[in-house]
C-alpha cells in the first residue's frame, strides 16, 4: 500500500490533464474535474487503459486490470475528477482496489 | 526510416473537418465523390460527415471510408510522399490495394459491395455483429468464449487489451456481458450487423473468390503490402486475392502487424482515411514511431 500525499495527489492531476489535453487536441486549462472525458473532451476508454499504462508503469504497480474493471462496475468513471479519484486509489491500494468499497 | 501507408476500415468517429483538410491538401475530393457514384450507381456526391445515411449505413459507409482513403494516398503520392509498405485494417485492404495499383478504384467498390453482398447472403437469417472488449487479454476472451460455448470469434487483435468480436449477436452481447463481469474495462456493440472476421463467413470464400477470378484484374502491388492476418509480405496478384478472399472470414492481428512493420524499419505511419481510429490504437505499441492521423499529415509533406 502506497501512501498518497499531496505531491502524488499534484501529480497524478497533472499527467491526466496533460494527457486528456494532448490527445484530445483541448487546452489543458479547460480541462476541469467536472470535465466529462467522452461528450466534452472527445475521449475513449482506449485513453483509459492508456493512463493505467502510464501510470502502473510511473509508480512501478502489478496491477490485474480486470480489478479496475470490476471496481469501475460499482464506481463508473465519467468526468476527470472521477478518473483522478479511481487512480489515486490505484496507486494507493493496487489490486485490493476491488476490497474498496467506499 | 520508412513510411507506411496505413487504411482504415469504415470509420466510426469523424474528426468532424476531413473535407476542409482534404480542401487544405488541394485534394479533389468531389472528383472521387463522383467516381463512386458512378461506379455505385447511388449519389455519393451530397456527402456529409453529418449525414447518417451515409455514416451508418454499412455499406456506404464502407464506400466513403474507401473514397476517402483513395483520394488522401492518391493525393500524397503525388506530392512525393510515397510509402515503403501497406496495410490495411479490416476492409481498409481495398484501398490498400488500390493505392498500391494492384486494382483500379472502380474495381476497389465492386469488392467491397461484392463482399458486403456475399457475406449478407451467407449469414441470411442470422442475427449478427460485432463487439469491442478493453481490458482483457486474448486467452480471458478465449476462455470465456469457450466456457459459454458461443458462436463467437475474436475478430482483430487492436492491442494486448483491446480486441474486436465477432458472432451470433446474441452470442457476442452473452461475451460482452460476461467479459464486463469478469473485469473488462469497457465493452461495447458496434454499429455492424455483418460479422467480419468471423466463422459464420467462412462459406464466403468459394464465391467471393469466384467473382473475383471473373470480374477483377489484379496487378502486381507497386509497394509490399503486409497482411493483417499473417503478417507475411505480398505484391503478386495471386496473394492479394488470397488476401481479399480470407480477409472476410479470418482473425486479424493489426497489433502483430503494426510491430511487423516497425521492425522493418518504419517509423512513420501516415493513417490514409477519415478519423484517428488507427492512430488511437496505436498508443500500445512501444517503440520510436510517429502516426500521423489525417489532420497532421499537412506537417509531412510542406
Amino acid at each position: 500500500m502506497t501512501v498518497v500525499n499531496d505531491k502524488i495527489k499534484e501529480e497524478v492531476r497533472e499527467i491526466v490533464c496533460d494527457f486528456f489535453a494532448e490527445e484530445c487536441e483541448v487546452d489543458v486549462e479547460e480541462i476541469t474535474d467536472n470535465s466529462n472525458i467522452i461528450t466534452d473532451l472527445g475521449g475513449d476508454s482506449l485513453m483509459f487503459l492508456a493512463l493505467i499504462e502510464i501510470f502502473t508503469k510511473k509508480y512501478d504497480q502489478e496491477i490485474d486490470l480486470k480489478t479496475i474493471g470490476k471496481y469501475s462496475i460499482k464506481h463508473p468513471v465519467e468526468t476527470i475528477g472521477e478518473l483522478i479519484d479511481m487512480q489515486l486509489k490505484i496507486i494507493e491500494y493496487g489490486n485490493d482496489i476491488i476490497n474498496f468499497d467506499a | 526510416m520508412k513510411t507506411a501507408f496505413i487504411f482504415p476500415a469504415f470509420i466510426t468517429e469523424y474528426l468532424g473537418n476531413e473535407l476542409a483538410i482534404l480542401e487544405k491538401l488541394s485534394a479533389v475530393f468531389p472528383e472521387y465523390l463522383l467516381r463512386s457514384s458512378k461506379a455505385t450507381g447511388e449519389n455519393y456526391i451530397n456527402f456529409s460527415v453529418n449525414d447518417p445515411s451515409f455514416t451508418e449505413d454499412e455499406l456506404r459507409s464502407q464506400i466513403i471510408s474507401y473514397t476517402f482513403s483513395c483520394c488522401l494516398a492518391d493525393t500524397l503520392i503525388s506530392k512525393g510522399l510515397k510509402p515503403d509498405f501497406l496495410a490495411g485494417y479490416s476492409m481498409g485492404l481495398y484501398a490498400a490495394l488500390y493505392a498500391g495499383k494492384a486494382i483500379g478504384f472502380n474495381e476497389g467498390v465492386r469488392l467491397i459491395e461484392q463482399a458486403f453482398l456475399i457475406s449478407k447472403q451467407k449469414i441470411s437469417g442470422t442475427d449478427a455483429g460485432m463487439g469491442s472488449v478493453i481490458g482483457l487479454t486474448t486467452g480471458e476472451i478465449d476462455e470465456i468464449i469457450g466456457k459459454e460455448v458461443l458462436e463467437v470469434d475474436i475478430a482483430n487483435t487492436n492491442s494486448k487489451y483491446a480486441h474486436l468480436v465477432t458472432g451470433r449477436m446474441e452470442d457476442v452481447n452473452r461475451l460482452l456481458e460476461t467479459a464486463r463481469e469478469t473485469g473488462a474495462l469497457h465493452v461495447s456493440l458496434l454499429p455492424v450487423k455483418t460479422p467480419y472476421h468471423s466463422r459464420l463467413l467462412a462459406e464466403t470464400q468459394h464465391e467471393f473468390r469466384q467473382f473475383i477470378n471473373d470480374k477483377v484484374t489484379i496487378r502486381e502491388s507497386g509497394y509490399p503490402v503486409i497482411s493483417s492476418i499473417d503478417q507475411r509480405q505480398f505484391t503478386s496478384p495471386e496473394e492479394i486475392s488470397r488476401e481479399f478472399t480470407h480477409n472476410l472470414f479470418q482473425k486479424l492481428d493489426w497489433h502483430t502487424t503494426f510491430k511487423t512493420m516497425l521492425l522493418q524499419d518504419v517509423q512513420h505511419f501516415v493513417e490514409c482515411g477519415a478519423g484517428k481510429s488507427l492512430y488511437n490504437i496505436s498508443r500500445f505499441v512501444p517503440g520510436d514511431f510517429k502516426v500521423y492521423p489525417m489532420h497532421k499529415i499537412q506537417t509531412l509533406i510542406t
